[in-house]
């Protein structure tokens, strides 16, 4: 297999550029890569080949072969051991018209994925470059360029690594050879202590307003225009700035720390002075270093890997913290070395490696090894260790670095966090520009008002009126004045807003984290917010696009019913069950599987000799035929002085998580308050081993082990299912022990064997189904098949009609339906033994069929598996249990309930996804299903234009729509125009399913139905196959579960139960929106009413932009006086209780389409501004006409009422009180008159402002003052709660009415409470009924309880 | 079964979150509905208690007896048919224009009586206006170079020299100097009401906000020179009392707080109750106002008024705040009543609401 992977590559490479995209995007080619990705055979095979150093001419070419000849089967087909994910969840189907369409996620996939596309490299780079691509900005990379100091390098393509142990102590840096590249030390932190200032300044004033608000300070200190007291003006810009810099001083502070514990662990490093490995820490590693790792340690840096403890030259990796997956990848020693194994000697190695310049790719890496004999070895990115990723199964390993630091590819993809802009956000920033017009008209107004005013003087220009100092031409003089207006009412854009929102969102955040209802104490994780600023947008859900596997499920397969031989066997769920004493295991089997009773008896009984037979074949198949990998302790076998430290190591591992916790941090620049810990390791089964003779050294001592001879092992595979499988078997004492390419060691029933195994043909998903090839002791071939049933009943013998075959047959196919309607997973096993010779013939002429040349070559290698796997046997059927999460059911009614279209994209198949839609309650039983699925683009046009004609969409009754992957293909395709009707199709479903979608489809479909519909979505799934779609969505939640923490990585809130979401939107969701909406408007209001108080003063000056306010009220106010109660607003206020909006999932609504600001509230705040501006000034005009009021004390009770009626405004609008609300309130009024009375009293003549010296004082004392007040606070807002009221009786909303009627029943307690209880039942009935939250009549309460 | 996860699971802090009220965001909440129902008894309230306090406010401003006199075109003395105003714009001001009006006092203005004077159409409040005085000049802090903010008014000619002004400023230079006085003609006897030139002025002005330069005025202020408009320089201001004089003088700082709107008054003189016959105010009849006319007004199209006015608790006389109060306490009763028409009628009829059906698409 491998032999031609990389042997052919070469003469392919040439073509590759011109080769149409659609080649691999069609489905068809799939099954190549696929096939050739999953070659059996180790590629060092492969390797001799490309042994011959490249010429230098060629070499970019020859790179490219290289890279793509082994980035895509690499992994692959190195791993004996599968590492295909299921395929079903895997498929890449790429919507051909789609390609143009998305140019971030193409672009950079064409440079990286040519020609031999796998599923892996394509994934991780389309995942990257969009993450990439989406993130940093060119200016910021240039930045990150700049200080990264690197010198230009004389190749552009290939830095040399030279070990560092050759070259002499005391070498100045500069002409080491290595040390012009980065050392190992990282930085993820903005700023450095001396940068911190002018980069953060430089940094803000990136933002318009902060610009904006430099703009006012420096026209202020033009003196013609100068309005306020120059360094008094510059206090809120202060301000702001500081608040600012102060968050940010803490963000980079927690990212400095988690750096420098990183940077302070330990590894150990060749030390030619003293011959051996010594410890040093991780910044102090670099490039040319070599390294030497035991089992479970984390790799300091890139490096190539040159010995390993294993005996083939392998080592196995954990990926997941760069990639998120779980499994264990293999990576090989590089090419050579392998040889050497036994006499690798850091002293001996004089090779020199040539490595290409760092890129982000994670899967691509080309280099070769110089020895000093003149060789070159080629390397590839099978034998480079990269930063982040774990050790495991393999004792030690040893390796050169090649990238240190931020030169790693982990590193590389280190993007800084995103930040979104929400729906509410940009309306809100449309609100802003339509503020910035209403101020520029209130500055036209004011400068033609002062020139028509000036009009009346300038006749007197000789002869000025006492109270014109001096006047210029009244058109300057107008000219001036508009830009001394942009000053003086500056506040009605409302920069503080910016500042406000983010402290706001910062608490809103804050609570998500704390809330101990998504606490999962089962993983114990929090919720995780990623991204800062979009809580909002969790209130605004309208489609919400789940996976299927790992989110609505709990991806831990459950080993549920299984048939032999046409006999069923059920394990139904249940207490975990002892050992069976019938057993004579050397194993004790820890495992959930409860055997049933019937079939052990069946197992050990040999009654029926057959049938025992056929039981026991079968169980050997469920053990054997898989990829399970056994995974056993490290123990090490180094007998040297690192041993304590590999102590250190082992109990630095109780706390794992917690270290790993600060990776993940840094990792996302500290984009989570806390992040959450790193998925399991461990698969769901623990066996435990007799102590294995090898295992020479107790290393338990510090484990609390209840016995000193066991030990632990783990299997560990790519799908659950198959962990499933082999877990039952191991229930009925099948253990399988270990596993290497051509041997499996098993333990049956107490007995150990060793099977020759002679092949294993992966899954796939074209054939659905995998084998493995065992010669048995007696010199037989027996191939095992397990697939799914299409394919391997299509592939049974023929049976005689009314044999006992054929009768089990039948039973078994029956089963087989019976399962599937149980929403359970279904495999078929069969076994066809054959004649050595005829096997010996297969895999010459198979072998045949994959060596001749492209052309059909595909063709030919299906044909030559299908006559292998044909002629089988039915041995059973297994029916495997993926378990819904907890309360899904209730979760998906809620969301359904809430309004919320629910989309689920799986790669299941359909009737699968069906059961599980079923069951989820995604589907109810009264909905009508609508199937799409069409092998063509006419048929699925027909059947869409159908559907939407045939009157089948019209009508009450529910709908759900159900699409396969195939169908999608030609919806998504943008020339075939389908994609609107296929979108007002789903539009009048409640839900949709959409089968065996690819991981790009499901992004497709997301960005259909966000860019069609103009809607806000949400994605939600768990696995790397998802994080296309999450980061396509308005909002992506990434659920840890099992498959790592991709997901996770690329969501802006991560979740550990899928039930949770239910919380996330319609609690926190509809609380932020509706803080935050109302909070925002708020704050439009309080400003532009004090911009119009101003405004309506300048009738009475002379439109000479006078300001009868104290200065240090004008910048308090928004700063000070009015800061909290807002930031309190959009934080703490709940417009209905946690409890009655998960009651009443209805409510959502409200808050999903947007009702507390909707496209009129800014003018209706316009408006309401206008009016409460309009009565406090002019009653204070009123009160204080023809007195002897002076302009500061007119001004202060002007500045009062608008105060008093502010804070009164947000205790109307408050709608739960709790001390917060009040400490804010009052706070704000105390801050107020102390601050005022303290500077009044003191400030005599301060900051060369004008003096308001105890102004306030007199005012206190003068009843006019109180009078105007009172009268000013009950008229501004007396129409606001006259509104309120009147609305809430006579018209209430949705929410105001369920708050009404939840406090009615309060009062009236009792009978009504049962009709509250979300069971399945009541929720049904209620749906629609209930929804106004009223009162039912005794009789419907009795109805529905 | 104690295995190393198992081990390192104990060790793990819990992170579950705490389960503080603050935190859970359970704090003890009282949530108000804002309905008819429990709206209506505050308008009540509101409603009830604003009617009596205006109707108490217009009492109070009723009691107030107030008469303005507005006297911006007076006729000269002892000319035909020539205002003063004219004259003086005429004469720019170098000589003082006497002019008279007899005036009466239909009713008796009880317990203290203050003079003022009004200017009308006069921006006191003009942003140049205000911002142009030197307040740390007028705490007594003189310096040769005064504040910029002074500017036009900052230096002065005087006996070809540039000097300083002091006080400073357009407000300074443009300060209110008709001479007010009133006689009562009683019995054909002219006798002037006595006044007081002191107590104009908030005492937190007058004995902080402004100071004299410490010493004789006349030589503290020897390098400075009389604002541009004024006759005589600070110290001058009223020599008969020292602690009347230059900063300190009540009327300049009377002046130099700036009105806050175009129409305003200013407090002038008040009347001497120690005096005979006029412990209790002033007993209606006819009165005379004889006026130094200096000040223009004419130019800018302003009025120039004279005021005798009592006060009450509430200062002067305005029917606004008691007028306003009784309206919008009518108009929270009249609202009350409406919301209890609605209470009532809605408090039933809520139970028939619809609704929309969740699962209905929303486009």
């Amino acid at each position: 297999m491998s032999t031609e992977g990389s042997g052919e590559t070469p003469s392919t490479v040439p073509n590759l550029p011109g080769v149409p995209e659609q080649t691999y995007l069609f489905p068809k080619v799939k099954g190549h890569s696929r096939s050739i990705s999953h070659g059996g055979t180790p590629m060092l095979a492969g390797n001799p080949a490309l042994s011959r150093p490249p010429l230098k001419s060629a070499m970019r070419g020859h790179q490219r072969a290289l890279s793509h000849g082994q980035i895509g089967e690499g992994p692959r087909a190195a791993s004996g051991p599968g590492h295909s994910r299921t395929c079903s969840r895997t498929d890449f189907i790429l919507p051909p018209g789609h390609r143009d369409g998305a140019p971030a996620s193409a672009q950079p996939r064409l440079s990286s994925v040519r020609g031999h596309h796998s599923r892996q490299a394509s994934r991780s780079d389309s995942i990257y470059t969009l993450r990439r691509a989406s993130v940093v900005p060119p200016w910021r990379r240039a930045v990150f360029w700049l200080m990264r100091r690197q010198q230009p390098a004389i190749d552009n393509r290939h830095l040399i690594v030279i070990p560092n142990h050759l070259i002499p102590d005391k070498t100045p840096p500069k002409d080491h050879p290595n040390g012009h590249r980065c050392n190992n030390k990282i930085r993820t932190t903005k700023y450095t202590f001396l940068s911190f200032l002018p980069k953060n300044l430089f940094e803000q004033f990136h933002r318009i307003a902060n610009v904006y608000f430099i703009f006012i300070v420096l026209l202020n200190w033009v003196p013609a225009i100068n309005a306020f007291g120059k360094e008094v003006a510059m206090l809120p810009v202060l301000f702001v700035l500081t608040v600012t810099a102060i968050k940010d001083l803490f963000e980079d502070r927690r990212r400095h720390m988690s750096d420098k514990r990183i940077n302070n662990s330990y590894c150990r490093v060749y030390n030619k002075s003293v011959e051996r490995y010594m410890r040093l820490k991780w910044k102090d590693v670099r490039v040319g270093d070599l390294i030497h790792l035991s089992n479970n340690e984390p790799v300091p840096a890139d490096m190539v890997l040159l010995h390993s403890s294993n005996p083939l030259g392998i080592c196995y990796l954990e990926t997941c913290n760069l990639d998120g997956e779980t499994n264990l990848k293999q990576r090989i020693v590089a090419p050579g070395f392998k040889e050497k194994r036994l006499e690798f000697n850091p002293l001996k190695f004089k090779s020199t490696v040539e490595v290409e310049r760092p890129s982000t790719k994670i899967y691509r890496f080309t280099g070769t090894i110089s020895h000093p004999n003149g060789d070159r070895v080629p390397l590839n990115s099978d034998n480079l260790l990269l930063r982040d990723c774990t050790i495991k199964n393999t004792d030690y390993v040893e390796g050169i670095v090649v990238y240190a630091g931020h030169e790693t590819k982990a590193m590389l993809n280190n993007g800084g966090p995103r930040y979104k802009c929400s729906k509410l956000e940009k309306k809100m920033n449309t609100d802003v520009i339509w503020c910035v017009l209403v101020l520029l008209f209130l500055c036209c107004a004011g400068a033609v008002g002062c020139k028509i005013w000036f009009d009346n003087y300038y006749p007197y220009v000789n002869k000025l009126p006492p109270f014109i100092p001096r006047a210029d031409p009244p058109a300057y003089e107008g000219l001036l004045i508009f830009w001394t207006y942009i000053i003086v009412l500056q506040v009605m854009i409302p920069v503080s807003l910016y500042v406000t929102i983010e402290m706001t969102k910062l608490i809103q955040v804050y609570h998500i984290h704390q809330d101990v209802e998504m606490y999962d104490s089962v993983t114990n994780t929090r919720t995780e917010c990623r991204a800062l600023n979009i809580t909002e947008e969790l209130g605004q859900i309208s489609y919400l696009f789940s996976d299927k596997t790992g989110t609505l499920t709990e991806n831990k397969m459950v080993f549920r019913r299984c048939t032999v031989g046409g006999v069923d066997y059920d394990h139904p769920p249940g207490p975990e069950a002892e050992p069976s004493t019938e057993l004579p295991p050397i194993v004790t089997p820890i495992t959930k599987v409860s055997p049933n009773r019937r079939m052990l008896q069946h197992l050990l009984d040999s009654n029926d000799a057959q049938h025992t037979q056929k039981v026991r074949e079968f169980l050997l198949i469920l053990a054997v035929c898989n990829t399970v990998v056994v995974s056993q302790p490290h123990v090490d076998s180094l007998s040297n002085s690192n041993h304590d430290q590999f102590r250190e190591q082992k109990s630095s591992r109780a706390n794992g998580t917690l270290r790993s916790n600060d990776k993940y941090a840094r990792l996302t620049e500290s984009r989570s308050t806390t992040p959450s810990p790193p998925p399991s390791t461990t698969s769901p089964l623990r066996i435990r081993l007799p102590k294995l003779p090898f295992g020479s050294k107790d290393d338990n001592s510090s484990e609390p082990s209840t016995s000193a001879e066991v030990q632990l092992a783990r299997f560990e595979a790519e799908s659950p299912d198959e962990l499933a499988l082999a877990e039952a078997a191991l229930a009925y004492g099948y253990e399988l022990r270990s596993r290497s390419p051509d041997e499996v060691e098993l333990g049956v029933r107490g007995e150990l064997s060793k099977l020759k195994v002679l092949r294993v043909q992966q899954f796939d998903s074209n054939r659905k189904c995998m084998s493995v090839a065992l010669r048995t002791p007696n010199g037989q071939v027996v191939l095992y098949v397990k697939g799914a049933d299409s394919t391997v009943l299509n592939a049974l013998t023929p049976m005689r009609n009314g044999s006992a075959e054929s009768a089990a047959y039948e039973r078994t196919r029956s089963l087989l339906s019976e399962y599937s309607r149980a929403g359970l997973r279904t495999l078929v096993m069969a076994k066809r033994t054959m004649q050595p010779a005829l096997w010996e013939e297969w895999l010459a002429s198979h072998n045949r069929a994959s060596e001749i040349g492209e052309a059909g070559r595909e063709k030919r290698i299906r044909e030559s598996l299908a006559r292998l796997e044909s002629a089988l046997t039915l041995v059973g059927a297994t029916g495997v249990e993926d378990r819904l999460q907890e309360d899904v059911p209730r979760t998906v009614r809620a969301l359904l309930d809430a309004g919320v279209v629910v989309w689920v994209l799986t790669g299941d198949k359909p009737e699968t996804a069906i059961n599980i839609a079923y069951s989820a309650a995604l589907f109810s039983q009264s909905d009508r299903l609508l199937h799409l699925m069409s092998r063509d683009k006419e048929h699925a046009e027909s059947t869409i234009k159908s559907y939407l004609e045939g009157g089948v969409v019209e009508g009450g009754a529910g709908r759900a729509l159900v699409v396969d992957g195939r169908t999608l293909t030609y919806i998504l395709d943008r020339r075939s125009g389908l994609v609107a009707p296929f979108l007002s199709l789903a539009r009048r479903c409640s839900a949709v399913l959409c089968c065996r979608a690819t991981p790009l489809q499901k992004a497709y479909i997301v960005k259909a139905v966000k860019e069609e519909l103009g809607v806000t979505t949400l994605a939600i799934g768990d696995g790397a196959n998802d994080v296309s779609m999450i980061q396509t969505a308005d909002v992506g939640v990434g659920l840890s579960g099992q498959e790592g923490r991709q997901a996770v990585m690329a969501s802006d809130f991560a979740l550990s139960r899928f039930k949770f979401i239910e919380r996330l939107l319609l609690v926190h969701g509809h609380w932020c929106y509706d803080r935050l909406a109302r909070m925002i408007l708020y704050f439009f209001l309080k400003n532009a009413t004090f911009v119009f108080l101003v405004f309506w003063y300048q009738l009475y000056c002379g439109f000479s932009s006078s300001v009868m306010i104290d200065q240090l009220h004008l910048m308090a106010y928004n700063l000070m006086f009015t800061a909290v109660p807002p930031i309190i607003m959009g934080a703490y206020d709940r417009v209905a209780p946690a409890t009655l909006l998960t009651e009443r999932p209805g409510l959502y609504s409200a808050s999903r389409r947007g009702f507390a600001y909707r496209a009129h509230s800014y003018w209706l705040v316009l408006a309401e501004s206008l009016y409460i501006s309009v009565v406090i000034f002019f009653s204070a005009h009123a009160a204080y006409n023809d007195t002897d009021v002076d302009i500061w004390a007119f001004g202060n009770c002007c500045m009062t009422c608008c105060l008093v009626v502010m804070l009164v405004y947000v205790a109307i609008e408050t709608r739960s009180w709790t001390v917060i609300q009040v400490i804010a309130l009052c706070g704000s009024l105390g801050s107020f008159y102390v601050l005022t009375l303290v500077y009044q009293a003191v400030c005599v003549s301060c900051f060369n402002l004008p003096s308001t010296f105890r102004v306030l004082q007199h005012a206190i004392a003068d009843p006019i003052y109180w009078l105007v007040v009172v009268l000013t606070t009950v008229t501004a807002l007396t129409p606001r709660l006259a509104c309120h009221a009147i609305r809430n009786s006579s018209r209430p909303d949705a929410v105001g009415r369920a708050v009404q009627a939840r406090r009615r029943h309060a009062r009236s307690r009792l009978p009504y409470a049962a009709h509250y209880h979300t069971t399945t039942a009541s929720a049904h009935v209620y749906r629609s009924t209930d929804e106004d939250g009223l009162q039912k009549t005794h009789s419907d309460v009795a109805a529905i309880t | 079964m104690a295995t190393s996860s198992d081990t390192s699971d104990q060790n793990v802090k819990s992170r579950r979150p705490a389960e503080s009220a603050f935190k859970q965001q359970r704090l003890p909440a009282w949530q108000p509905i804002l309905t008819a129902g429990t709206v209506l008894p505050t308008f009540f309230v509101i409603g009830i208690a604003f009617i009596p306090v205006g109707i108490g406010l217009l009492y109070f401003s009723d009691e107030v007896k107030e008469h303005v006199i507005d006297y911006t075109h007076c006729m000269k003395e002892d000319a035909v048919n020539v205002t003063c105003a004219t004259f003086i714009k005429e004469t720019k001001m170098e000589e003082p224009c006497m002019c008279q009006i007899n005036f009466n006092l239909t009713e008796d203005f009880k317990g203290d009586v203050y003079f003022y004077y009004g200017l009308s159409n006069y921006y006191q409040n003009h942003r140049r206006y205000v911002k142009s005085r030197d307040d740390s000049q007028l705490l007594g802090h003189l310096t040769l170079t005064p504040s910029s903010d002074c500017d036009p008014f900052a230096y002065a000619d005087e006996d070809g020299k540039q000097k300083p002004i002091a006080p400073c400023g357009a407000i300074a230079n443009s300060l209110f100097n008709d001479t007010l006085r009133v006689y009562s003609q009683d019995l054909n006897k002219m006798v002037e009401v006595p006044v007081l030139n002191t107590g104009i002025a908030w005492t937190s002005d007058k004995d902080i906000k402004f100071r004299n330069p410490a010493g004789d005025l006349k030589t503290a202020f020897a390098n400075f020179t009389k604002p541009v408009n004024w006759r005589k320089p600070v110290w001058m201001l009223d020599p008969n009392n020292t602690e009347n004089n230059g900063f300190q003088n009540e009327d300049l700082i009377v002046w130099m707080r700036t009105a806050a709107l175009p129409t305003f008054r200013k407090l002038y003189r008040r009347v001497d109750h120690t005096q005979v016959g006029f412990s209790v105010g002033l007993a209606k009849g006819p009165y005379t106002l004889q006026v130094d006319y200096n000040y223009p007004v004419t130019d800018f199209d302003g009025t120039k008024t004279f005021i005798i006015s009592t006060t009450s608790l509430l200062g002067g006389k305005n029917p606004f705040l008691g007028v306003a109060y009784v309206v919008v306490g009518t108009l929270c009763l009249l609202l009350g009543i409406v919301l209890l028409v609605i209470h009532v009628r809605c408090s039933k009829s809520t139970t028939e609401m619809i609704n929309v059906n969740p699962r209905t698409p929303y486009s």
